[in-house]
């Protein structure tokens, strides 16, 4: 019985955040569950899976839904390429810091502080990109602005690990910079990438601000995201069909992270059999 | 080739510079100038004019600053508190379903806020109905959800995992207890991973927008960035001087830590 408390000895250091975690986030969301089955909020009647079908047939969510996959599948690898990039030209090029700052400092930038900029520059009249059908377009060029030097961070530290012996053997035995790229530099920033693209899918549900912060709770339709959706509906008090489309986003989370995972285990035993 | 490779690079740094340097510059121009329809990069003639406006008429700015500072700072401190203590214990002191327990907090950063909304709502809502304690509209609402985010945990935890357990082990044998482990041998080493956290909860609950759309309804209570997307619509003539304002602590905050970055985001080798 001793023996059993002392293996919980840590527990005791989680026990304050584990408590908060536990009633902000934990039960609660399981909690949810009832009022996604619930006729309303207020009308606790059972409805089986009327609101996840309601949810997924509306019209609104559909938009909200292809729009954020549209975002997500330009902006995704855009970013990775380019934060790549830019990081692989600093460590090589061994480019001032200063440089650097300037692309890193976005970072710091408060949406609202920058949204009167992304206003007069892409929303004047004869020039008004984000009422137009290339909203979107703007939207993943700031979103580019954003979040680029967060990554760069992540890969300069990476490549700042990078063992130098293994690349200069690489360039006696012949290997022009092309080869050394895809054959050691890129392999040996695997975990890197991964970890870039988890960061790159916390950063882009951001974007919602700078939308936010430019057009309102109700935006050009071409830039109306799934977080538009979920807030609309929570100011609505539509809470039964908030927690279903809750539910059915974080499914979707939880499947690409799968993914993610599934790939990186790969690529692991790929590395390993080698 | 290199030389093409630096000049892109610069010219690319100047891009990402340019929103910035056109805020800035905009809040430099005397009123007419900004309301104008024209949209204007350099001042007809550089002055203060919006800055002494904002001071003089528009002391209203500042109680929404000190809105933000307040939210901002009382987060960051449960964020320090918090994750220390938790962040240790997943990385040294493992107990059974630690690593369970702490998949879950990862998986809470994945969610979009829309999504954690619905969880933080309804604990609110029974509070409010259990307790009788005022929690929507109230700064409560920002705070605690931000203060429990386990952001702190994670990153903290990533860089304790790489302090050697011989450390640890030989404080043990000379018969320190895991407390004085931490608070005396652990806490010294985490500067880079505390920076980190500082400046990454700052610079997101400087921004704080999304929580505050969902819970504060009283326009007093909001923090700065709503009041001044609002101030974009109504007083255009001193917006970009209050953007220059809100985001200068912001600038401070982050130049000053930038160089802890790069240590404390070593999140690899977490296989």
């Amino acid at each position: 019985m001793f023996n059993k408390l002392k293996e919980y000895k840590g527990f005791k250091f989680v026990l304050p955040s584990f408590i908060g975690f536990l009633l902000l986030y934990i039960v609660p969301f399981f909690g949810g569950f009832k009022v996604s089955f619930s006729k309303t909020a207020f009308n606790k009647g059972f409805v089986g899976f009327a609101n996840y079908l309601y949810v997924l047939d509306s019209s609104a969510f559909q938009l909200a839904a292809k729009n954020t996959a549209l975002f997500m599948i330009i902006a995704f690898p855009l970013i990775i390429v380019l934060s790549f990039f830019l990081a692989l030209c600093i460590y090589e090029l061994n480019i001032p810091k200063m440089i650097k700052l300037f692309i890193v400092i976005p970072i710091a930038i408060p949406s609202a502080a920058v949204a009167g900029f992304f206003k007069r520059a892409f929303g004047v009249t004869g020039w008004n990109l984000l009422d137009s059908e290339y909203a979107l377009f703007v939207v993943i060029l700031i979103f580019l602005w954003k979040n680029t030097g967060y990554n760069l961070i992540i890969y300069l530290a990476g490549m700042s690990q990078i063992n130098k012996s293994a690349i200069e053997a690489a360039s006696i035995d012949g290997a022009n910079y092309l080869e050394k790229l895809r054959y050691i530099i890129i392999p040996l920033l695997t975990p890197t990438t991964v970890i870039v693209g988890i960061i790159t899918i916390i950063n882009s549900f951001k974007v919602f601000k700078d939308i936010l912060m430019i057009q309102g709770r109700y935006p050009n339709p071409k830039i109306y995201m799934l977080q538009h959706y979920l807030t609309n509906k929570y100011l609505s008090l539509k809470y039964h069909h908030l927690t279903a489309a809750a539910y059915i986003f974080t499914l979707v989370i939880l499947a690409i992270v799968f993914l993610f995972l599934l790939m990186d285990r790969k690529y692991a035993k790929k590395v390993g059999e080698k | 080739m290199k030389r093409i490779v630096y000049i892109f690079v610069v010219l690319i740094s100047l891009m990402f510079l340019f929103p910035i340097a056109f805020t800035v510059a905009n809040s430099l121009m005397p009123y007419g100038q900004v309301i104008s329809n024209k949209v204007n990069f350099i001042p007809n003639q550089v002055n203060l004019q919006q800055y002494y406006s904002i001071v003089i008429n528009k002391t209203e700015y500042f109680k929404f600053f000190l809105n933000s500072v307040k939210i901002t700072s009382l987060i960051i401190l449960g964020q320090i508190l918090l994750g220390i203590l938790a962040a240790f214990a997943f990385a040294k002191m493992k107990f059974p379903g630690s690593d369970i327990l702490f998949m879950g907090y990862i998986f809470l950063l994945l969610l979009p806020y829309q999504v954690v909304l619905v969880p933080n709502f309804l604990f609110f809502d029974k509070v409010e109905t259990l307790f009788n304690i005022k929690i929507f509209d109230t700064h409560l609402a920002l705070i605690l959800p931000g203060m429990f985010y386990s952001f702190g945990v994670f990153i903290l935890r990533q860089f304790i995992r790489g302090i050697p357990d011989e450390i640890i082990e030989a404080a043990k044998i000379d018969g320190a207890g895991y407390a004085t482990i931490l608070f005396r041998i652990i806490l010294p080493m985490l500067k880079p991973a505390l920076f980190t956290l500082v400046i990454l909860t700052f610079i997101d609950n400087w921004n704080l927008i999304d929580q505050a759309v969902a819970f504060i309804e009283t326009p007093e209570k909001m923090p700065l960035s709503v009041f001044l997307n609002d101030i974009y619509d109504g007083d255009k003539g001193v917006f970009f001087a209050g953007a220059v304002l809100y985001i200068i602590p912001a600038i401070l905050i982050f130049t000053k830590g930038e160089k802890y970055l790069k240590e404390g985001l070593i999140l690899g080798g977490d296989k």
